[in-house]
């Protein structure tokens, strides 16, 4: 019994200790806890502690830095936009006060409340919205162009936007008015085109007109010129016709006696003496004329002619000079007197005929001359034309001035026909010739020659005048240059010349002495 | 002897008996700081006269690095063997707070806070 007591008391010691001891370790740990979750309490306390200064320190950091800067930005909720913040830059720029800006939201100041939208759509795709233009609305309702960016971040512990602006009016303004300018000197340029094409149009029609006047005055020249030409073969005619008449009366009366008094022999005689009168061509000067009448007078009278003189003068005036010695009979009969008249008056008949003929072909001639000068080229057509027919038209139009006192001199080769204005070459001929015969004042000598050299005709007139001094002849091609004094000539021929032959391709050379001028125009044979 | 971690150094002078903490602990949990109880367990073992807890070059303690040195108290209570001194630092508040607490466990603990 005892041992098991003692045992027993044993354990209950050792237990009574060991509970002891663990109370004593279980006060420990209870006061540990207590301890360290005191700690950890006051840790977590001091730590917020801190991170609310870090906090509020960036904050006002932030604050200093964008008050500072002279940007106006707002800080806005990214769910429904109202406003977190803003400088006092953008408070202006809006014209409301921050305070106000505070209660309001972002959207109330987009003039196109949709660009909000967009441009969270386009921020959510990653992509920067940067310097975009939009128009901001201000508190007294007018607009405002600005330039937008926008960053997303935390303020607050919230999404937020942050918009940075710039003002823009500016520079806007200044993109309108440099449009407005634009527009102003498109007017203006425009109005000045319309001004010039008018001037433009009014010198091109004083220029047809110069040129017409000098077409005119061109066509004067010619038209004194033909005048002239003209009136030389009707005085021919006229001259003609009168001694016809004159005679024609005594003919009538004679020729009923003439033909019962001549035996036929004696009116073949007759006949054939007519014939030589009608034959006879040459124009005498007087000398010869009275060396002529005096050597028939001989004849006649070592005949025994009776009136061997007047017989004589007869004769010379009738053109028969010699071979008499076959009409011997017709002077021997006893009405040879009466003949020989009779022969006389006929044949002044016959050979005044033949000179209206001629005069009436020379004013045909020069008609068709006319004609073919001035004849309009159908609708500006170009024609075959022989250059040298053109040529020779001019020279039968100046024939008469020519006569006074010019040589002309024809070279002319074979030369191909080209294809031309006919009208206006003939204007050139014309002009060209025109000028020789005034440079030589009527007298000298003309010279026109016209070959074919490579792939051109060459027509070169040639005269004989004082030449052009050599200052002048850069400038006798211009328009308006005139050597003639005020009044006389436009000083337009050359020009119109040289514009004619640079129609036709052609070119115009002109090389001077005293005593040799000659223009030379080359006119190629095909065009290109 | 001595422990260093990526925020913290642990030194012991067994001559000195002097255990110095630098730094900043804050392991995640008793299981982290096993080594540097296993150190504070040694110096304890050794029953010097004074055991010196320098405490003046740690900025941060989390709980559990606080539990581990008051169960360091409780250890050189339980020995009965040494005298212990904590030298700690008035530039940290937390400390005059918390070591105190040492204290609870060893009466008559030294404690002597130095300025700055």
């Amino acid at each position: 019994m005892e041992l098991l007591d003692q045992q027993v008391q044993r354990e209950l010691s050792a237990l009574r200790e060991e509970v002891s001891t663990l109370r004593s370790e279980k006060e420990d740990l209870e006061t540990l806890l207590e301890l360290t979750t005191e700690y950890s309490d006051y840790v977590a306390v001091d730590l917020k502690d801190k991170v609310r200064t870090t906090q509020r320190e960036s904050e006002e950091r932030f604050r200093t830095i964008v008050e500072t800067t002279p940007v106006p930005v707002i800080i806005s909720r990214l769910c429904d936009g109202s406003i977190m913040y803003a400088n006092t830059r953008a408070s202006s720029l809006i014209g409301l006060s921050r305070e106000a800006l505070l209660r309001s939201q972002a959207l109330d100041f987009y003039r196109d409340p949709n660009k909000r939208k967009e441009f969270l759509e386009q921020l959510e795709e990653n992509y920067d919205v940067d310097d975009y233009e939009l128009e901001i609305k201000r508190i007294d309702g007018t607009y405002v162009w600005v330039t937008i960016s926008l960053q997303p971040m935390t303020y607050k512990g919230e999404p937020s936007l942050l918009s940075a602006l710039h003002d823009i009016t500016e520079r806007k303004q200044a993109e309108e008015l440099l449009a407005d300018y634009n527009r102003l000197l498109e007017q203006q340029v425009a109005e000045r085109t319309a001004e010039l094409l008018a001037a433009l149009d009014n010198l091109k029609t004083a220029q047809r007109e110069l040129v017409e006047v000098e077409k005119m005055a061109a066509l004067g020249h010619l038209v004194a010129g033909i005048a002239h030409e003209i009136n030389t073969p009707l005085g021919a005619i006229r001259a003609s016709i009168t001694n016809m008449a004159d005679t024609l009366n005594d003919s009538i009366h004679q020729l009923p006696r003439l033909f019962q008094s001549l035996s036929p022999k004696l009116q073949q005689q007759f006949f054939a003496l007519l014939e030589q009168a009608l034959q006879s061509q040459q124009a005498l000067s007087s000398r010869q004329e009275r060396r002529i009448r005096r050597r028939l007078r001989k004849v006649l009278e070592a005949k025994e002619i009776d009136k061997a003189d007047w017989a004589a003068d007869t004769l010379v005036d009738m053109g028969i000079y010699q071979e008499i010695e076959a009409f011997m009979p017709l002077f021997k009969d006893k009405e040879s007197e009466f003949i020989l008249e009779a022969a006389y008056n006929l044949s002044t008949q016959q050979k005044n005929s033949k000179n209206i003929i001629t005069a009436v072909e020379q004013a045909s001639k020069v008609v068709f001359a006319l004609k073919s000068h001035v004849h309009q080229d159908q609708f500006g057509v170009m024609s075959e034309t022989n250059v040298i027919d053109g040529i020779e038209v001019v020279l039968t139009l100046y024939h008469n001035k020519l006569k006074q006192g010019v040589e002309v001199i024809r070279t002319y080769q074979d030369i191909p026909q080209l294809q031309a204005f006919a009208d206006e070459l003939g204007q050139v001929w014309t002009n060209l010739i025109h000028n020789a015969i005034q440079a030589m004042k009527n007298q000298g000598r003309l010279e026109l020659v016209v070959f074919e050299q490579e792939k051109y005709v060459v027509v070169q007139v040639i005269d004989s005048g004082p030449g052009i001094a050599e200052e002048i002849k850069e400038r006798i091609f211009e328009p308006f240059f005139t050597t003639k004094p005020a009044g006389e000539g436009s000083g337009l021929g050359l020009d119109i010349v040289r514009k004619i032959i640079a129609k036709h391709q052609g070119k115009i050379e002109v090389e001077s002495q005293p005593g040799k001028t000659v223009f030379t125009v080359s006119l190629p044979i095909s065009y290109s | 002897m001595e422990i260093k971690g990526q925020d913290y150094h642990v030194t012991y002078n067994p001559d000195r008996a002097l255990v110095a903490l630098r730094g900043s602990f804050e392991l995640p949990g008793m299981k982290e700081y096993a080594p540097i109880v296993q150190l504070l367990n040694e110096a304890v073992d050794q029953k010097p006269a004074t055991i010196t807890l320098d405490m003046r070059a740690v900025n941060f303690m989390n709980s559990s690095a606080l539990s581990m040195i008051l169960k360091f108290g409780i250890n050189i209570r339980n020995k009965k063997a040494s005298h212990l001194v904590v030298l700690g630092t008035k530039r940290y508040p937390w400390q005059s707070k918390s070591l105190k607490n040492i204290k609870r466990f060893v009466r008559n603990a030294e404690l002597k806070f130095v300025e700055g």
